[in-house]
């Protein structure tokens, strides 16, 4: 097994050295360059380009920022000036970060309920109700939601701050916005996997053993059928805490999300790339954790083959 | 099976909580809300709280001018003048002389200038700061705007690296002077842009790369501090108890937040958390609203060669142009895509510039003294047919096979709206198709850098209160302007107007060259923005110049 | 030795207790000789008629030709189209003359509205229909042949979802231009990677089973395998996840337009119209609710099909 975690930590190592590279080439193909702007004059520009070291040839560039990455250094921002790229990402990602956890507790916390009252109660009422909560959590897109929320709580009732990422109950619309999707998504595959499970032998063992009905519902259903959600929250996770953009725009949040769209909008070449790579190995770690999860979970797949 | 499956739904939760734990922006935030003494009643601190549509990408004054940077900078520096409500008033500078033939500037730097460290301010914090604004290897994005200083230009380029040859001298501690390479008449007016606001070398050296991206790094000199600086979030800004004139700031506190979406902006306005913010066009009519221009004007640009053959033959054709700006009905445009805020273009320059055109070096404003109406503020089909069929004559096509023209639309904003409203007017009124290709921002300068497109909407704002400040623009230069314009008597005029010292010479060419742009030139004006904007109506006496359209609060009324 | 022949000789002629007319010669049909009590069904027939039998899923599979329906012949049922101005007539409310409005550009939003139903239903089944297939393919062979390759596949789909996209739409539409064309592609770019990794985890599973093993046993080529067996036995995760990234391409159509880079002016989409229509939300809610309605409601319709696709494709609840 150590041996097996050992050799994907490499890999690992060696999937973000290609993500870097691919990403470090194309951002250079993008048309025009970071410092073009409507005044921008021939001389700056010259200026500009020598100050940020994009005089040197292109594979210097290169080799320099590597070097710089292995000892974790992201570089400076082209458009915020004398920001590190490490900054910006450290201070954007605390907002997202702390607005996806809430997010994803809130939502899987609702929804795994939704799912096992929904299944518990199969093709009554209750189950219908939280089914169509959970079918239109994932109708609806974000930003509509967003804007919705905003327009009915904040404006049109006063209940809710407009935005802004301050006291506590400006932070209920945009993790209702940003979890709504994630909760139907938990909510209907709890659902589908509590009915599935329904019908395993071990359920009947247990109720042939005289298990009560809620024991066997909390011990056996809840605990096997939970599994599967947990597997599909890696990616939920990584999506999540690292911050959207238009929610962040509708409720006024410095989050990371905004990075995403403006660093590739102004060509800030480092920090699309900063965000790559952390995006990269957040995504590449949180795989390695489920993998090696599922070879202590389930011993039939053998990951060290 | 059991144990491991709890083992690792602990294990996530560990992860969720240390995670959470990296994360203490919001459950800081819950414990001391913001604004503190705002809303607890607190009346004896005045606040003002406003709002930008962007982070500023720095507090370093001699790197950019980008507008939401100007609107903190504004307050926390203080050049050697300071424009207030277009009057230019003595700042660091005490008094100054200008010298008979306009090209020599001597500044007195006051006695109680101070940083807000409590350092003496003296005429070598000045003469660093120019330094380095035209220091090729600081990079600032708007040295050009001093190359009116002898030497600034080679200096900035690089070709010579002796200071002692570029115009600018502490004579001593209290003394500055500037020498030009030609006289500028708006040159002290220029001297309240916090680019040229003085820097305190030390300062520089401590923070190296750093500096402008903190609130600590930098020394003020303005009637505030920059308290702290949350980025992407808000800029709190305090009363500087060192600035020479502190007894006549009447605001102690301004917080400056970044509101992306204005929508957003008016939401928090309406919930009380700004005093001041833009409203976007639709919402206008709910509010009383107050309007300031940001100096936008805002034209069709064609480029002069086209990007094919066939285009360019129609584009360069004074005729086709004239057709185009008779053709297009900017009172609805602009009712329909801007907001009734916003003026029709009739002319190229903007209505509020002032010009100096006389010895007594009075400003005027110039489109009241140089009337032009080169296009009515509705359509005019008629003429808009007439100069259409002129053109198709003069340039040997029809109706039918006149070419499609590439309209290049940029991202942002209403943009797409615009092109949209303008393809459909100049099909209906005048047959010609458009095809709109719209891209990110930074390709859409690429496209018209290459001068790839034929057609485009093209902003530009004033660096300076003057004409000239719109006029240079289309200049012969190498590698073409971006419209590609290539007219010698046009370049000719706007030299002659950048070297005479006769200011009604100067003024009779700059609206000489104006006529000749209107008439034929590659641009067809559309609107002059102005933003509308809510301001609670407790505050008052808050300049909002042109030149930039920051709010200057300092002196703000308080009921 | 004919099958005719064969009944011929083999019919002894004993007595005559039945007059030989009376026989009649009926021949063996080849066919016949399989025949089975029960007609019978395929697995496509069978999961037909579950589908039919669940009300939702049907529901909400006539709701979705509704839609298709509507957005073929929506835009005749108004004599406006969806992108000629009337400058004069900004922002009018539902009436008899605009059944939806008019939009900021006086624009009828009703013709505008099933206009850019088409373009994004097209946007949506296209990217999702190719990402599916792309998707399919990388994903099987990838769990199939496992080892290196898989390893190499999947640290690549690694790299490729942590690129931000943003970066390939916009290369592209530097490359071909802007339109439905460039976003599909761009989407086809990216949209294949989580389809991979799902069917190569179903073949994972699938390839451990016996008839899997019988048929390698036989002697059967790896491609055989592949798309005669693994294939279509994770078809069932394959066309419910389709039903799901639908709605991901046109939410990510939207959120192009919201940031300007969506389809080709003055095309609407949608995803235009409900970004159009949030700037004004406050002033003239319909704007945003009207395209929002649509968007749900395809999504509903299509996330109702999906459940009921999935419970029917499932072999499990094959009775």
């Amino acid at each position: 097994m150590a041996k097996y975690i050992l050799k994907r930590i490499l890999i690992s190592i060696l999937t973000i050295f290609v993500l870097v590279t691919i990403t470090f080439f194309l951002v250079r193909k993008l048309p025009g360059d970071p410092f073009s702007s409507e005044k921008m004059q021939p001389q700056i520009k010259e200026n500009l380009i020598a100050y940020y070291g994009m005089d040197k040839p292109l594979l210097q560039q290169y080799f320099t920022y590597l070097n710089n990455l292995l000892h974790g250094d992201l570089g400076y921002s082209l458009v915020y000036r004398g920001r590190t790229v490490n900054a910006i990402l450290g201070e954007s990602f605390a907002y997202s970060a702390d607005m996806g956890i809430r997010a994803l507790l809130f939502s899987t916390i609702v929804g795994l309920l939704l799912g096992i009252i929904a299944a518990l109660r199969h093709a009554k009422a209750a189950d219908y109700a939280c089914m169509i909560v959970a079918v239109i959590g994932v109708s609806v897109p974000s930003f509509i939601a967003g804007y919705v929320l905003q327009y009915i709580f904040a404006i049109k009732l006063e209940w809710l701050p407009p935005a802004q990422w301050e006291t506590l109950s400006s932070t209920i619309m945009p993790v209702l916005a940003l979890g709504l999707g994630n909760l139907a998504l938990v909510a209907r595959l709890m659902r589908a996997n509590m009915l599935d499970v329904v019908g395993m032998d071990y359920i009947k063992t247990a109720k042939a053993k005289g298990l009560s009905p809620f024991q066997v519902t909390t011990r056996h259903q809840i605990r096997n059928a939970i599994l599967p959600v947990v597997t599909v929250m890696g990616p939920a996770v990584a999506n999540l805490l690292t911050g959207t953009f238009v929610i962040e725009k509708i409720f006024s949040i410095p989050g990371m999300g905004r990075h995403y769209v403006s660093s590739i909008q102004n060509y800030d070449y480092t920090t699309v790339l900063g965000l790559t790579v952390f995006f990269g190995t957040f995504l590449v770690v949180m795989n390695l954790i489920v993998d090696i999860l599922y070879g202590i979970i389930d011993p039939r797949i053998r990951v060290s083959k | 099976m059991k144990k491991r499956l709890l083992a690792i739904i602990a294990g996530l939760m560990a992860v969720c909580m240390m995670l959470s734990a990296c994360a203490p922006v919001g459950s800081n935030n819950t414990e001391e809300p913001s604004g503190d003494g705002t809303e607890t009643g607190d009346t004896s601190e005045k606040v003002i709280r406003f709002s930008i549509a962007a982070e500023p990408p720095t507090m370093d004054p001699q790197i950019k001018t980008a507008s939401p940077m100007a609107a903190v900078a504004t307050h926390v520096y203080e050049g050697l003048v300071r424009v207030f409500d277009g009057e230019i008033k003595p700042g660091m500078a005490e008094s100054w002389e200008i010298s008979e033939d306009g090209l020599t500037y001597t500044f007195h730097i006051r006695d109680e200038a101070k940083w807000s460290d409590g350092q003496k301010l003296t005429a070598n914090d000045f003469e660093y700061a120019f330094h380095r604004l035209l220091d090729p290897a600081v990079g600032s994005e708007f040295a050009y705007l001093a190359y009116d200083i002898v030497g600034a230009e080679d200096f900035n380029a690089g070709t010579t690296t002796d200071w002692s040859t570029v115009g600018v001298k502490a004579t001593d501690e209290q003394t500055l002077v500037i020498t030009l390479r030609n006289p500028v008449s708006y040159f002290l007016s220029f001297m309240d842009f916090t680019l040229y606001s003085p820097t305190r070398q030390d300062m520089v050296e401590a923070a190296g790369a750093s500096y402008g991206s903190e609130a600590e790094y930098q020394a003020y000199n303005g009637p505030y501090v920059l308290e702290s600086w949350e980025h992407d979030s808000k800029l709190v800004l305090v009363k500087n108890p060192e600035y020479w004139d502190a007894e006549n700031i009447t605001t102690d506190r301004i917080e400056v937040y970044v509101v992306l979406d204005a929508n957003t902006g008016v939401a928090m306005y309406d919930a009380g958390d700004l005093d001041i913010t833009d409203v976007p066009k639709d919402l206008i009519p709910a509010y009383d609203t107050k309007v300031f221009s940001d100096g936008g004007e805002y034209f069709i640009m064609a480029n002069w060669h086209g990007m094919t053959e066939e285009t360019g033959k129609l584009l360069s054709n004074p005729n086709f142009m004239k057709a185009i700006g008779y053709g297009i009905d900017r009172t609805a445009f602009i009712a329909a895509t801007l907001g009734d805020a916003t003026q029709p273009a009739t002319r190229y320059n903007l209505p509020l510039l002032n010009i100096i055109d006389n010895a007594e070096g009075k400003q005027v404003n110039f489109n009241e003294n140089y009337p032009l109406e080169a296009y009515p503020a509705t359509a005019d089909l008629e003429k808009a047919q007439e100069y259409l069929d002129l053109a198709l004559e003069e340039t040997g096509f029809t109706r039918e096979t006149m070419p499609t023209f590439v309209y290049a639309c940029r991202d942002a904003d209403s943009n797409r709206l615009m092109a949209e409203a303008l393809q459909d007017m100049l099909k209906t009124n005048l047959g010609i198709n458009i095809d709109i290709q719209q891209m990110e921002y930074k390709q859409w300068l690429e496209i018209i850098n290459q001068h790839e497109y034929d057609l485009t909407l093209y902003g530009w704002g004033p660096d300076y209160d003057d004409p000239m400040t719109y006029m240079d623009l289309w200049m012969q230069k190498p590698g073409g302007n971006m419209a590609n314009y290539d007219n010698p008597e046009y370049t000719e005029l706007i030299e002659f107007a950048k070297n005479t010292t006769d200011a009604k010479a100067r003024a009779d060419a700059l609206y000489e060259a104006e006529q000749i742009l209107l008439d034929g030139g590659p641009i067809v004006p559309v609107y002059f923005k102005y933003v509308a904007y809510v301001q609670n109506p407790d505050i008052g006496n808050i300049d909002r110049p042109f030149i930039g359209g920051q709010p200057k609060c300092m002196y703000a009324t308080f009921n | 030795m004919t099958a005719e022949s064969m009944v011929n000789t083999s019919i002894p002629a004993v007595e005559e207790p039945i007059p030989k007319e009376k026989f009649r010669h009926v021949g063996i049909d080849e066919k016949k000789m399989q025949a089975v009590v029960r007609p019978r069904t395929t697995y496509w027939q069978d999961a037909w008629r579950r589908l039919k039998q669940n009300r939702v899923a049907t529901a909400g599979l006539i709701l979705l030709i509704l839609m298709i329906i509507m957005a073929i012949v929506g835009p005749m049922l108004t004599p406006y189209d969806a992108t000629t101005n009337y400058l004069d007539n900004t922002h009018q409310p539902m009436s008899s003359e605009h059944w939806f409005g008019t939009d900021a550009l006086g624009r009828d939003i009703w013709a505008r509205a099933w206009v850019g139903a088409r373009v994004s239903l097209m946007i949506g089944f296209l990217a999702a229909f190719i990402n599916a297939f792309i998707g399919v393919v990388v994903g099987g062979i990838a769990g199939y042949f496992g080892g290196k390759l898989d390893m190499i596949i999947m640290r690549f789909i690694d790299v490729m979802i942590s690129i931000p996209s943003m970066i390939f739409i916009v290369l592209i539409m530097v490359i071909v231009g802007q339109g439905i064309i460039p976003i599909i592609l761009s989407f086809a770019i990216t949209g294949w990677l989580s389809m991979a990794r799902l069917v190569r985890g179903q073949v994972l599973q699938l390839k451990e089973q016996e008839y899997v093993m019988v048929a390698r046993t036989l002697g059967a080529s790896a491609g055989r395998i592949i798309f005669k067996h693994l294939i279509p036995n994770s078809l069932g995760v394959v066309i419910v996840n389709l039903t799901m990234s639908i709605p991901q391409a046109i939410f990510t159509e939207a959120f192009l337009s919201l940031i300007g880079i969506g389809v080709k002016p003055p095309t609407p989409s949608w995803g235009l119209l409900a970004s159009d229509g949030a700037s004004v939300l406050r002033v003239y809610p319909t704007e945003l609710i009207i395209p929002a309605v649509l968007i749900s409601v395809t999504m509903l319709s299509l996330n109702l099909l999906g459940d009921g696709l999935r419970d029917a494709l499932d072999p499990k609840m094959r009775k």
